[in-house]
């Protein structure tokens, strides 16, 4: 698709949208915004509301309250429920969802058809779809011969054919091995940016979330706890939840033992660890009340393994294992602090000594909760606080 | 944020989801479904039952609840008619499983020739039907029988077939099928892991078997309680073979009872609970069996056990005993059946000129008067064959809808209370003889009430269409929903978000789906109405015979050459249609529809 031909993303406006099942809520005010032409990925774990949210945004599901609309049109709201068909969006199914009595070109052909589009163009633009994932050659086969992979490319072209304003994907790569998650991974990355289209994808892997998108909602029993770009969450996530569930390597309560000094990025802050009492610098993404404790979250990346006695403080080497390019150790240190998933070029033996090195960028201190293990998250986004940090201290907590 | 503008043309749409099940259920539609269901099965048998004890509900008598009816039924006859349908169902039971559980094994775990053959013949032998079966050997082995006449001595089958033995020979090989059909498939879930896992833990072939079989015990029981409803209930014999062998059976009691003058509903009604009470037997047994228990044997890894190599010796001589089975099942009738349409006066000594086209061109030209009562209002003798394919035409196509329309709402993934109950009910109806279902019609149907409300239908052809949709619908229903179940829903969800309304979508990725779902329950109905006996003599109106009674009433009033040609004529007639509808389906189903359930490429 050649860039004249883009076509304009539609925006998104979500207010207020709440779904209950019976007695059970999967989605309790969920409010976002999302830009013409944005990635959006929401990412949570089971149960989190997510693929409620993507299905009530289909139309597939009927909210309980609150609001959808799609560049500008409202699809769902009180007294209000506009049919899937009606809503101008595709998507991509988790079990690809491909009508087993058609070929792929039929699949892909379908959305042209309902869109009135000629026979000889439908034709035209299909096969260079299908081409355009890499299936020119597939063209006449039907889905159960195809391979799972290639099935999905069906379905992402059936879902990008169209030129649609909104595009959705439910958990694409789930239901394919590794090196096939990968390939489809940037396919549809590259794909879905080149058509223009504003995309929401769904997941519960951390990590696909941040190759892929513009924009990150980490959504938690029903409600959107953060949103932001990846290097936010990342680097500024707003509650330990946010934090555990975007990677890390370690966490412990500690103390705090310096002011708030500024840096270039924000705050830096000293604090003092249990057991070994070793003082580090961490990043400090926003003010701890004077009434909570500390803790402290560590990503993988902050950690440097050093010779023993080198470092803030020491550990054993409590497991490794060989990743290719070097080794995986678990590190246990004084005052249980336990680091999992800290890479090293070099093995360091089992039941050894060494030191370790934290630098204050992946370490990140956050209030502690009442039983100080991180505090909870707030009672979600709030309209107007769409698409930056959000300072829970701002929201008063449950 | 901006507040966004909601166009009122917009408001005043509907909410509409993608799932068809869901818009059923918006605007009430398991309630009509049920109620269907309920006016077709419930009301009119329910009403019967009744009746049996508390006769003066519905006028019967003066007693509002009485044991009468109940003292008759356990005297004399009726009784023995009760006892003789109970062993008979015990003893069935206990040969389809050998006969049925064995042929099953031997298919999936031996490698005997015709292992596809052989199902096959099995779905062909559970369309006969159990009249047409006892009919085929009557011919064949009567005293000037076609095998007497072909100078096979066959007087000693003859004394052993006329009586209870023939009875239980007949539908032995009619309930095979049943047997087979619950066996097989388990069989087949049965991975060779399980026996593996015995064998590598020290166990013989015996322990190995002593471990292996009780994992087949649901399979079993389900058999066990299919064969015996099927043998408690059914008519066809009861009504032919035993009748004629003076050995009486509960469903020709009860049909006695109502055709007696007069009628004798209460000891029909008490002797329908009976059948009920019976059947329901060994599904409790099952039921308390299976309770609690996890007998999950399927998963991603099972893997197809290895089959037995037989010695080619071997190999040939249980393929040669199969064959012998179903010449015996399928091809004696078949040929009684022919050569007796071909002779005149079959039964006498037959001269070269007996064989003849005669009873053919009776039946094509109808221009003999046959003399026999019943035959008086037909206009050709070929008009019952007409009407029963008109009238298995139209079930077969109510069914076929309807009856997917209930697998959908029993395939739903959080079904209502109201769908819990209802299939509670059509298992119920499963169960229910066709005698039962068509006494209950003859009886509701005759109450004043009925015609107080306007369905005058007593003695009319709707009347008997509603009754064999009420034996079609239950079976079809629970048939249809395995299939049906296995359609993702997404697959409608992801029209409906491409563009297509809930008729397109529906059309385009949902019915090609199931479309040989709807052709095999179309054909199924189609087959089973068309020979249905029970019903059909119960509830036919004077005058328009359907070709099942017409068929039993030429034989009884001993035109075999007639009736056998109408048996050919019938059969042929069936398979026509099931050649037409197959043949349509495959010239004019798209390619896709065809696809439906081919081999999945493994990646």
């Amino acid at each position: 698709m050649t860039e004249s031909k883009r076509r304009q993303g539609a925006s998104l406006d979500i207010e207020a949208a709440s779904k209950h099942f019976g007695a059970k809520m999967a989605l309790a005010g969920v409010h976002l915004h999302v830009e013409p032409g944005t990635f959006l990925v929401l990412l949570g774990p089971s149960g989190s509301g997510k693929t409620t949210l993507l299905r009530c945004l289909a139309g597939i599901e009927r909210l309980t309250d609150g609001t959808v609309s799609i560049d500008g049109q409202a699809v769902a709201g009180p007294g209000l429920h506009l049919p899937p068909d009606r809503r101008k969006l595709a998507m991509v199914f988790q079990d690809y969802a491909l009508w087993p009595h058609m070929t792929a070109l039929k699949n892909v052909l379908f959305p042209l058809r309902q869109l009135k589009v000629p026979g000889h163009e439908a034709r035209s633009r299909a096969v260079a779809m299908l081409e355009r994932v890499g299936l020119g050659q597939l063209t006449e086969r039907y889905p159960n011969e195809l391979s799972g992979g290639e099935q999905q490319r069906v379905a992402l072209a059936r879902a990008l054919v169209g030129e649609v304003g909104l595009v959705l994907f439910d958990e694409p790569l789930s239901n394919l091995d590794a090196d096939m998650r990968e390939q489809l991974r940037l396919a549809i990355s590259t794909l879905a940016r080149e058509s223009g289209a504003t995309s929401v994808y769904i997941t519960h892997d951390q990590s696909e979330a941040f190759s892929l998108a513009d924009k990150v909602g980490v959504l938690r029993d029903g409600r959107l706890v953060q949103l932001g770009t990846p290097e936010e969450l990342y680097l500024k996530p707003a509650s330990a939840f946010v934090a555990r569930f975007t990677g890390i390597c370690a966490e412990s309560a500690v103390q705090v033992v310096s002011e708030p000094r500024p840096t270039a990025d924000g705050q830096v802050v000293d604090v003092r660890l249990p057991g070994s009492g070793a003082v580090v610098t961490a990043t400090l993404p926003r003010p701890i009340p004077a009434s909570a404790g500390a803790r402290l979250f560590v990503r993988p990346s902050a950690v440097r393994v050093t010779a023993p006695g080198e470092g803030h403080f020491g550990a054993e080497v409590h497991d490794v294992a060989f990743a290719g390019r070097g080794y995986e150790h678990a590190l246990s240190a004084e005052g249980d602090i336990l680091l999992t998933r800290v890479f090293c070029e070099q093995r360091w033996a089992r039941r050894g000594n060494v030191g370790i090195h934290l630098s204050p960028e992946g370490c990140l201190v956050l209030p502690a909760g009442p039983d100080g293990t991180g505090a909870p998250d707030g009672p979600g986004l709030p309209a107007g606080h769409t698409s930056d940090l959000v300072d829970l201290t701002a929201v008063p907590t449950p | 944020m901006t507040s966004v503008p909601v166009p009122a043309v917009v408001r005043r749409t509907p909410g509409r989801t993608a799932s068809l099940a869901g818009l059923l259920r918006r605007s009430g539609g398991p309630t009509v479904v049920w109620a269907v269901l309920g006016f077709l099965v419930l009301v009119p048998v329910g009403a019967f039952l009744l009746l049996g004890f508390m006769p003066r509900l519905f006028g019967q008598g003066t007693a509002w609840f009485t044991f009468s009816n109940l003292t008759q039924a356990f005297s004399g006859s009726v009784f023995r008619g009760l006892f003789n349908s109970l062993w008979v169902s015990v003893a069935v039971c206990a040969i389809d499983l050998v006969v049925g559980g064995g042929l099953a094994w031997v298919v999936a775990r031996t490698n005997v020739a015709g292992r596809r053959l052989w199902p096959a013949l099995m779905w062909g032998l559970l369309l006969v039907p159990t009249y047409l079966m006892a009919e085929g050997w009557q011919f064949l082995l009567e005293p000037h029988g076609v095998l007497y006449q072909m100078g096979v001595p066959s007087l000693w089958a003859y004394h052993l077939f006329f009586g209870p033995a023939g009875v239980v020979y007949v539908l032995s090989l009619t309930n095979a099928p049943f047997a087979y059909l619950a066996i097989a498939p388990a069989l087949a879930g049965l991975g060779s892991q399980f026996e593996e896992a015995a064998r590598v833990h020290g166990g013989g072939r015996l322990a190995t078997l002593r471990v292996v079989v009780p994992m087949l015990a649901p399979a079993v029981l389900a058999t066990i309680a299919i064969v015996f409803a099927e043998t408690m209930s059914d008519f066809g014999v009861s009504s032919t073979l035993a009748f004629q062998s003076n050995f009486p059976m509960a469903t020709y009691r009860i049909y006695q009872a109502i055709d007696s003058m007069p009628a004798q509903f209460g000891v029909a009604s008490v002797l329908s609970w009976m059948l009920l009470l019976s059947a329901a037997v060994p599904l409790a047994l099952q039921a308390r069996v299976t309770r609690g228990r996890s007998y999950a044997i399927l998963n991603g890894r099972t893997r197809s056990a290895t089959r037995l190599r037989l010695r080619a010796r071997a190999r040939w001589a249980l393929t040669s005993v199969i064959g012998l089975y179903f010449l015996l099942a399928l091809g004696a009738p078949t040929l009684g059946a022919i050569v007796g349409s071909f002779v005149r006066n079959l039964g006498s000594p037959v001269a070269p000129q007996s064989i003849s086209l005669y009873a053919y061109r009776e039946v094509f030209s109808g221009s003999q008067q046959i003399g026999h009562a019943t035959m008086e209002g037909a206009t050709t003798l070929l008009s019952p064959v007409m009407l029963s394919t008109e009238m298995a035409a139209i079930t077969a196509t109510v069914t076929a809808v309807l009856g997917l329309a209930v697998a959908r709402l029993l395939a739903a993934r959080r079904p209502g209370r109201l769908t819990r109950v209802g299939d509670l009910f059509l298992l119920g109806s499963i169960a229910l003889p066709g005698i039962v279902l068509g006494a209950g019609y003859i009886f509701a149907f005759n109450l004043p009430i009925a015609s107080r409300f306007g369905l005058d239908l007593y003695e009319t052809l709707p009347l008997l269409v509603m009754g064999y949709l009420a034996t079609s619908l239950p079976t079809q229903s629970r048939l249809m929903m395995g299939p049906v179940a296995q359609v993702h829903g997404s697959l409608l969800e992801a029209a409906r978000v491409h563009g297509a309304r809930a008729l397109s979508a529906w059309r385009s990725a949902y019915v090609p789906l199931v479309s040989k779902v709807l052709v095999f329950a179309w054909l199924l109905t189609f087959a089973k109405t068309f020979f249905e006996l029970p019903i059909s003599q119960l509830l036919y109106p004077p005058g328009e015979e359907p070709v099942s009674v017409a068929i039993n009433n030429y034989l009884g009033n001993y035109h075999y050459d007639i009736g056998t040609a109408m048996i050919v004529i019938a059969v042929l007639a069936v398979f026509v249609v099931i050649g037409v509808v197959l043949g349509a389906f495959r010239l004019l189903a798209p390619k896709g529809w065809q696809h439906i359930g081919g081999a999945r490429r493994s990646d």
